[in-house]
């Protein structure tokens, strides 16, 4: 998925020249926590609530009431500003927000703001990635880290027929694996289980029912 | 009042079948018959025949090109292309000649149960063929053609204007008739499951309420794989009664799938026969303590025909009369059945202890229970409370 898929088109911003109060009521009332700073159609900057929080004054210090509306945008701003482009894909974006350990990313495109994303919809985006979106069952299975494994393993389930809903490929638990989690559209997934382990595969889940067989019949 | 209570059967519902090799195997029901008869406990004036089901009925809840296309089906008159986007495409629920008429006798069947109840003939009817909770409105899905349990609710709704509870402990969530009632405060639907993060279909998590009027009247109990007896009872036994005390059913319908037996080769819950005693001994209770004793019980899921189907709805039938059933099983039984039986059966109707081996992470798969519990209950009763109809 690109940024421009999942990206809030609607962003709120401040100019340089605002104050911290203007700011602050903004992340009250539209419920954000990061306002971009924009001159001229350019991010020069961004606060977060949490900076204008600093700038608020302690209840306990009445006297300094007038600090928010006193204080300029452009003086509590954090620059420079880390962006991302519309057609940078979401995970670049993950990775990026994840390395800066920052809440949000503005989206620049020709040098002016066209929109944002924030940690919350890239999270958003992994449950529609890897939500249930139709019937099926989970099927996970460890294979070693080489060519061609998850074609052995597609071609099982095509072979039976049935349909993959959604599939993903993590490192495995020990070096040269790799677990893929697949959920298929069937209701028995028992043909496709005894298939790939009888190509050799480790089954992680769901695991062959015969152990209870065998100690019944012990 | 001292009305018997009812079982719904005739080889007729046999008809409901997907092919020889298909888990969903007709032979469980003619199994479980003859076991409840070799016990002694189904003397003919408590047996009663399946009618077929009005069009009109099941129009009231599915959608009449849906329910055209598997007419044509039925008839072989119908492409798999056409059939694909309907759920009938598959090796899962694939159609079949004949499938109309068949569906039809399990539709009939459980409305047949719901009337009769209704009309005072009985107060406490099994449907055991019922039990398709995977039939949505306009898509067959999981065994599941059309959906009876949402067909009798329709028709308790419309006829009579009740409220109902119905509540499902298959292994598999009844995603069928929680979304079909989905937006409707007048249906309240539990289902205890495997978690959908597992096993088919995927939905039944906390977080599905209900939406709309209906919203905190979908409850849903996601299990771990490998959840055992205690957990499971646990689980049941502290959600089942506030929920009803907060809604005020006028009848309660329960979906008794039983696959999730440790044995059932479908899925991967650990219970015992224990649990599917609990279940209907709970059941019956709060059906004479909320519904004036109005309880249709249904079957379902359930894919260890030989060893699991039939003790596990036996003991629901035992159930229904009050009866307490000796633990060896009838010999004429087995030996009727073992020859043809590919595993040896049973020997007793109820599970001993330790019959599988120690389930590893055991601790953690009950404590993980003890919070869905917590988050599924949460505010659930003054939800309800709150916003059904009086």
């Amino acid at each position: 998925m690109l940024i421009e898929e999942i990206m809030e088109k609607n962003v709120h911003f401040v100019g340089p020249e605002s104050t911290a109060l203007e700011a602050l009521l903004i992340t009250q009332e539209k419920r954000v926590r990061h306002i971009p700073v924009v001159e001229e159609g350019k991010v020069i900057g961004i606060l977060s609530d949490r900076d204008l929080r600093d700038v608020k004054p302690s209840i306990l210090s009445p006297e300094q009431d007038d600090l928010l509306a006193t204080t300029k945008v452009k003086d509590i701003m954090r620059k420079p500003v880390i962006t991302v482009h519309p057609l940078d894909a979401m995970e670049d974006a993950a990775r990026i927000i994840y390395e800066h350990k920052i809440g949000c990313l503005p989206v620049v495109q020709n040098d002016r703001l066209v929109g944002i994303i924030t940690s919350t919809d890239l999270l958003h985006s992994l449950v529609v990635v890897m939500g249930v979106a139709q019937p099926g069952s989970h099927v996970e299975i460890d294979v070693p880290d080489k060519p061609g494994a998850l074609l052995d393993i597609t071609r099982i389930i095509k072979e039976q027929g049935i349909n993959i809903i959604s599939i993903y490929v993590t490192p495995g638990k020990t070096e040269n694996r790799r677990t893929i989690v697949l959920r298929v559209g069937a209701f028995d997934t028992r043909a496709i289980v005894d298939s790939i382990v009888e190509a050799g595969y480790n089954m992680i889940f769901p695991l062959p029912k015969r152990l209870y067989e065998e100690h019944r019949n012990e | 009042m001292n009305k018997l209570p009812s079982l719904i059967y005739s080889p007729a519902l046999h008809a409901y079948k997907f092919g020889p090799d298909h888990p969903f195997n007709p032979l469980r029901l003619e199994l479980t018959v003859d076991l409840i008869e070799k016990y002694g406990i189904l003397p003919a004036e408590q047996k009663f025949e399946p009618e077929t089901c009005e069009l009109e009925d099941i129009l009231m809840v599915h959608q009449s090109n849906f329910v055209h296309l598997i007419e044509k089906a039925s008839q072989g008159e119908a492409s798999k292309d056409l059939l694909r986007p309907y759920g009938l495409g598959s090796d899962d629920t694939p159609a079949f000649p004949g499938m109309f008429e068949a569906t039809k006798t399990v539709l009939g069947a459980t409305l047949l149960g719901a009337k009769m109840i209704m009309e005072g003939k009985s107060d406490h009817v099994f449907s055991i063929g019922g039990g398709l909770h995977h039939g949505h409105r306009n898509k067959a899905s999981g065994f599941c053609i059309l959906n009876d349990a949402a067909v009798a609710i329709s028709y308790l709704q419309r006829k009579y204007g009740l409220k109902v509870a119905y509540i499902d402990t298959d292994a598999h969530h009844g995603d069928g008739v929680q979304f079909i009632f989905y937006d409707d405060p007048t249906v309240l639907t539990i289902s205890l499951h495997e978690t959908g993060r597992y096993l088919f279909p995927g939905t039944g998590q906390v977080e599905e309420r209900g939406r709309f009027e209906g919203y905190g009247f979908s409850v849903n109990l996601p299990l771990e794989a490998y959840t055992e007896d205690d957990s499971f009872i646990e689980l049941y036994e502290q959600s089942i009664e506030p929920l009803l005390e907060a809604f005020q059913p006028d009848i309660l319908i329960t979906q008794n799938g039983c696959d999730a037996h440790y044995l059932d080769p479908l899925t991967h819950l650990a219970v015992t026969t224990r649990t599917f005693e609990v279940i209907p001994h709970i059941a019956h209770r709060l059906a004479h303590k909320y519904c004036q004793g109005r309880w249709l019980a249904l079957g379902g899921g359930g894919y260890d025909h030989w060893r699991v189907v039939p003790r596990a709805w036996t003991l629901l039938w035992a159930e229904m009369n009050d009866i307490t059933l000796p633990n060896e099983i009838p010999q004429e039984w087995l030996q009727r059945w073992q020859k043809q039986s590919p595993v040896s059966l049973p020997l007793y109707l109820r599970d001993g202890e330790n019959e599988f081996p120690p389930i590893p992470r055991r601790e953690i798969i009950t404590d993980k229970n003890k919070v869905t519990l917590q988050r599924t209950m949460g505010d659930a009763v003054e939800l309800i409370m709150s916003r059904r109809a009086c």
